[in-house]
């Protein structure tokens, strides 16, 4: 049996013992229309009071994390699959979770007094796993930093918004009980495990996550440390490939973007990520100065900080090399990020973005259209201009 | 009660069950599920003077769902992929077991567009084009997040389907 066939099977298995329902979902969709006047009046409302939180929150949130916390006393785990080790106070647990990780260990920290049960996460939680993807799209959301640890791994790190009311039902619990979350992506070279063929660049994903605002302004400080611990347990080959490799011409590639935004329009911020396609020749090395501009229609530059952004793509070709495999882009290799923040700002609907690297290779990608799409989507007041500075870097 | 209301009591009756049974499979939860078919649902019902006269109006029903869905993912849903949310007792999930269990939490592990796109796609088993539709984004993108939601769910599933990911690599890199 294919794995397609497999699938099949199993989604029709899952639904095959439905549940009665809950709830008399016909009598709210015939009660709904009725009261839409209600409705319309009850979103302006919630739409005033949303705006008092959302002052409120912004004023009372950033506090600044303590400069540094002694690690002083802290266990240690290793993960030899992995490649990596980092530590952790010596009052929190650590639970492996090995059934559905990748080539490392999934592991998660939790600190003293939070229960661990069977079936659910703990109420707060710090998660770290290793694998082969350099893929951040979808774990994008929310405020964004970039950076290096102390190893010299680059790192991106975001967090949620917990001041964003998009999609909750109504009326949205009051910020504080919100949940929080935060991910960091770390480039971790190429380890190089389980033969050539995994020798691609892998990256260590830690996850925070709290149930609410409280327990997150409790354990962040310490759980925001315990990334800036991770290190290599033997170096590896950079992500960047061998540079020791026939530089690659310019006719064995070119630039591609297969269509992907990673997005959080909830957050407006966006990744626009692509690759290099490897066309034809030898095994080379290619390094490129991949550079995005957000232009207007007339190819004019938007008043965007950061732009026109420019980062280095390197790697070897043709393994790094995005490939096409029956018509679809297989996203194994590696990955050239653009990210933008506050996309959605005022001046800059429908702006193209234009990417170029060197040797005049170039592509255009169509701008990100801030109109709600037909038929109607759920009120997303996020997606309007908040006045926040429109930003864009790459990564990484 | 006016016509156009007795065509969307049949419209519900028809749809809302399918509907239900796709959310449960996007959300992995059947209080989530039956939310976002009775939003749908509502949606539908809101708009059905206009509605009512499309070719297919299951697919904007099912269109509703998939953006309230989506809208949903970058906050609580964020939230439902932690598994932050303490479930109830009565919590309902399928009975598998061995492999097929391994699969169904791969699947709800997977990111969301990817588990949107392999539902739409081998529940629904709808063209690649209409998922493109649905999901608001090129068909070669749906394509994209199959393939590599499939791909994932091979390394999750490990030996038994490792003969095809290695026929799958040697194809990708020919």
């Amino acid at each position: 049996m294919t794995i397609e066939d497999r699938v099949r099977q199993l989604l029709a298995d899952a639904v095959a013992d439905e549940p009665p329902l809950r709830g008399a979902p016909l009598d709210y969709a015939l009660r709904r229309r009725r009261r839409r006047p209600l409705v319309v009046g009850a979103v302006a409302l919630t739409v005033v009071l949303g705006a008092v939180v959302v002052l409120a929150a912004v004023q009372s949130r950033q506090r600044p994390l303590p400069s540094t916390i002694s690690t002083n006393g802290w266990k240690t785990y290793t993960d030899t699959t992995g490649n990596l080790r980092f530590r952790y106070p010596p009052d929190w647990r650590l639970q492996l979770k090995e059934e559905l990780g990748g080539p490392g260990k999934f592991v998660t920290v939790v600190p003293p007094g939070i229960a661990v049960p069977a079936k659910e996460q703990p109420r707060f939680s710090v998660s770290v796993e290793a694998g082969p993807r350099f893929w951040i799209g979808e774990d994008w959301f929310g405020t964004t930093s970039l950076g290096r640890l102390p190893g010299g791994q680059s790192y991106l790190r975001t967090a949620n918004d917990p001041t964003n009311t998009t999609g909750w039902r109504q009326p949205p619990p009051a910020v504080v009980d919100r949940p929080r979350y935060g991910t960091w992506s770390i480039d971790w070279g190429r380890p190089c495990l389980g033969g050539a063929a995994r020798c691609v660049p892998h990256s260590v994903r830690v996850s925070l996550q709290a149930v609410d605002g409280r327990l997150w302004d409790r354990y962040r400080a310490v759980a925001e440390t315990i990334p800036t611990t991770l290190e290599q347990l033997r170096p590896t080959q950079p992500s960047v490939g061998e540079r020791d490799l026939p530089a690659c011409r310019p006719d064995q590639w070119r630039l591609i973007w297969p269509e992907e935004y990673g997005g959080a329009h909830g957050s407006q911020a966006t990744a626009i990520q692509g690759g290099v396609q490897y066309r034809q020749g030898p095994r080379c090395h290619l390094r490129l100065t991949v550079r995005m501009a957000v232009e207007d229609g007339g190819g004019r530059l938007l008043p965007v900080s950061g732009n026109p952004a420019s980062i280095t793509w390197e790697g070897d070709l043709p393994l790094d090399g995005i490939q096409r495999s029956s018509g679809s882009w297989v996203i194994a290799g590696m990955m050239w990020h653009f990210i933008w923040d506050e996309w959605c700002n005022r001046g800059l609907p429908r702006a193209t973005l234009r990417v170029t690297a060197d040797g005049g290779a170039s592509l255009t990608i169509p701008g990100l259209d801030p109109t709600p799409a037909e038929p109607p989507r759920s009120p997303d007041m996020s997606r309007k201009d908040r006045g926040r500075p429109s930003v864009v870097a790459g990564w990484p | 009660m006016a016509g156009d209301d007795r065509e969307f009591l049949d419209f519900f009756a028809d749809q809302f069950w399918p509907l239900r049974r796709v959310g449960f499979l996007l959300t992995g939860d059947w209080d989530q599920a039956e939310e976002l078919a009775q939003e749908a649902m509502a949606r539908t019902f809101a708009a059905w003077s206009r509605v009512r006269g499309y070719d297919r109006p299951a697919a904007y029903a099912r269109k509703v769902l998939v953006n309230r869905h989506r809208s949903l993912l970058r906050r609580a849903v964020v939230e439902a992929r932690h598994a932050l949310t303490s479930r109830p007792q009565d919590w309902h999930e399928p009975d598998f077991g061995g492999d097929d269990l391994v699969l169904w939490q791969a699947l709800q592990r997977l990111p969301a567009r990817q588990r949107m796109a392999i539902v739409l796609r081998y529940y629904l088993d709808l063209p690649e084009a209409e998922v493109a539709r649905l999901l608001g984004v090129p068909v070669g993108t749906v394509k994209s997040l199959v393939h590599r939601g499939l791909a994932r769910l091979r390394e999750w599933l490990g030996a038994a389907y490792a003969a095809e990911r290695l026929t799958s690599n040697t194809e990708a890199e020919a």
